[in-house]
C-alpha cells in the first residue's frame, strides 16, 4: 500500500491517496505504509519528446528495483475490572475546590479532574512494542459510541476523535509512551444513571527519517457498560455489566481495511470529521 | 469599535503577562482552520511550554470535546461572547483526566479541542479567542496543586482570530 500523505488535525483526517497522474510526474512523493517482505517491485522509465524520433527512441530502457518494507509492532492493554464510585474533588474555575463528590468511573482514581492523581488505577492503559527502534509511537482514539441515561434524560455522543490529535492521554514518564483512559462523570443526586461506552485505540508509528508520516500499526476496541444508583441514605453504588475492557483482540492494520467494525477506515488509517461531542435530550 | 476594544484589551493583557518573568509556563494557541462557515465547528490547538527550571503540571481534563483545564475567552464584534447554556446544567458532562508533566524547556502535547461546544460561533463575523490557565500549587509543580497557594496570576495565551462567513445558520442550541 502506498499513499500520498496523511496530515490529520482534530477537525478532520483523511488519507491523500496516490493517483495514476501522480505516477507520471517528474517528481513524486509517496509512502509505503505497511510492511512487506516479499520484494515490492518498482519499474521506472522516462521519455523525452524528441521531434522525429520513433516511439522507442523517445524512452529509456525500463529500470527495475525491488524493495523490502520493514515494520511490525503490536499493542497490549491492561484493563480495570469494574466501574467504581470514586470521590473526586470538583474543579471550580479550573482549580480543585470544595468537598469531594461521587463520580461513576471506569477505573479507580482519586483527587480531582483538574490534577490527575497518579496513585489511581486507570480504566485501561495500552503498551506498545515491537516496531522498529528508529521511530516513535503515538495514538489516535476514536469514540464509536457513548450513551448515558439519567432518569429521563438521554445523552448521546457523536462519533469522532477523542479531544485531540494525537491522543493526549499519555502516562507521564513512559517510554515508549503508554496511553490511558478513565472515563468518568459526576453523579447528580436524585438520578439513576447508566452508561455504555465504546472506543477504538489506534497505535501509530512514525519513522525518524525526515519527511515521514504516521503509519497505523493496529487497533484495539474497548468499552464498558454499567450503572449507578442511590440508596435511601443517598449512598451510591455501581453496577458493572459484563466484562469491561478490550472487545476482541488487537487487530494489525492493513491497507485493505475499510472499517474497524464501528467507523470507516481509509486504507487502514483512522479518519474522522471532528471531535466526538455529547448532546443531551 | 467594541471588537477593536476587545482586541486592544487582549493585546495589553498578553503583553503584560509576557513581560512577567515569574510565569512558569507559556500557552500558545492556534487553529488549522481560521476561516469557517456559519454552523461549522471551531477547533483550537493549545500547547504549554515550560519556561521554568522545574517540572510543570499540564494535566488535561478532556470533557465533551474540550480540555476544561483551560479558561476560554471569546470576543465577537459586539464584545464578549457568552457561554452556551447547557440544556441540562444540573447534570455534569462526561470526561477523562489525563496526567501531564513537562520538563523545563519542553512543550506539552496539543490539547484544546472544539471550542464551539462552549461558545456559539454561528453569527458571521470575526471572533478573537484567548486561553488562560491558573497557576496553582508551587509554581505548577506536580503534586503540589492542593498544598501550596502562592497567589500566582493566571497565564494567558496569544490571541487568534476566527472569521465566520455566511449565510448564517441558526445555532443548534442548547446542548
Amino acid at each position: 500500500m502506498r499513499i500520498a500523505d496523511y496530515a490529520p488535525t482534530v477537525a478532520s483526517a483523511k488519507v491523500k491517496e496516490l493517483t495514476d497522474a501522480d505516477l507520471k510526474k517528474a517528481n513524486i512523493t509517496f509512502y509505503w505504509v505497511y510492511p512487506q517482505n516479499d520484494n515490492i517491485p518498482v519499474t521506472y522509465k522516462y521519455c523525452v519528446d524528441i521531434p522525429g524520433a520513433d516511439a522507442d527512441g523517445k524512452c529509456s530502457l525500463v529500470a527495475k528495483a525491488a524493495f523490502t518494507v520493514s515494520g511490525g509492532g503490536t499493542m497490549t492493554n491492561t484493563p480495570y475490572n469494574q466501574l467504581t464510585i470514586d470521590q473526586l474533588i470538583p474543579c471550580e474555575n479550573n482549580v480543585p475546590s470544595g468537598s469531594p463528590g461521587p463520580a461513576l468511573v471506569y477505573g479507580n482514581i482519586t483527587g480531582s479532574d483538574c490534577i490527575a492523581n497518579p496513585g489511581g488505577s486507570w480504566g485501561i492503559f495500552f503498551q506498545p512494542s515491537g516496531a522498529p527502534s528508529n521511530g516513535t509511537y503515538s495514538y489516535v482514539q476514536l469514540i464509536n459510541s457513548d450513551t448515558r441515561t439519567l432518569n429521563t434524560i438521554s445523552c448521546t455522543s457523536s462519533q469522532g476523535v477523542d479531544l485531540s490529535y494525537p491522543y493526549a492521554g499519555i502516562i507521564p514518564g513512559t517510554n515508549p509512551p503508554q496511553a490511558l483512559d478513565a472515563p468518568n462523570f459526576a453523579l447528580p443526586s436524585g438520578y439513576a444513571v447508566n452508561r455504555n461506552f465504546n472506543a477504538t485505540m489506534f497505535l501509530m508509528w512514525t519513522s525518524s527519517l525526515t519527511g515521514s508520516i504516521p503509519v497505523p500499526i493496529g487497533y484495539q476496541t474497548w468499552g464498558f457498560s454499567g450503572s449507578a444508583q442511590q440508596d435511601s441514605n443517598g449512598n451510591w453504588s455501581a453496577t458493572t455489566n459484563g466484562t469491561p475492557g478490550p472487545i476482541g483482540g488487537f487487530v494489525p492494520s492493513s491497507g485493505a481495511q475499510t472499517t474497524d467494525g464501528y467507523t470507516t477506515l481509509q486504507d487502514g488509517y483512522p479518519i474522522w470529521n471532528g471531535a466526538a461531542a455529547e448532546t443531551c435530550n | 469599535m467594541k471588537f477593536l476594544f476587545g482586541l486592544i484589551m487582549l493585546g495589553v493583557a498578553g503583553i503584560a503577562y509576557s513581560q512577567t518573568s515569574q510565569q512558569p509556563f507559556t500557552i500558545t494557541i492556534s487553529t488549522a482552520k481560521p476561516e469557517v462557515i456559519s454552523g461549522d465547528s471551531v477547533y483550537l490547538d493549545v500547547v504549554m511550554t515550560n519556561i521554568s527550571d522545574h517540572d510543570v503540571d499540564c494535566t488535561i481534563y478532556a470533557s465533551n470535546a474540550l480540555d476544561r483545564n483551560y479558561r476560554y475567552e471569546v470576543f465577537d464584534e459586539q464584545g464578549p461572547v457568552p457561554k452556551i447554556r447547557r440544556k441540562y446544567p444540573e447534570i455534569g458532562e462526561t470526561g477523562s483526566s489525563f496526567p501531564c508533566m513537562i520538563k523545563p524547556g519542553e512543550n506539552s502535547r496539543p490539547s484544546g479541542g472544539m471550542i464551539s461546544i462552549l461558545y456559539d460561533f454561528h453569527r458571521p463575523g470575526k471572533y478573537t479567542i484567548q486561553v488562560s490557565r491558573p497557576v496553582w500549587g508551587d509554581d505548577q509543580r506536580p503534586g503540589t496543586a492542593m498544598t501550596v497557594h502562592n497567589n500566582q496570576p493566571e497565564v494567558k495565551s496569544n490571541t487568534i482570530t476566527i472569521t465566520v462567513s455566511g449565510p448564517e445558520v441558526p445555532p443548534d442550541l442548547p446542548r
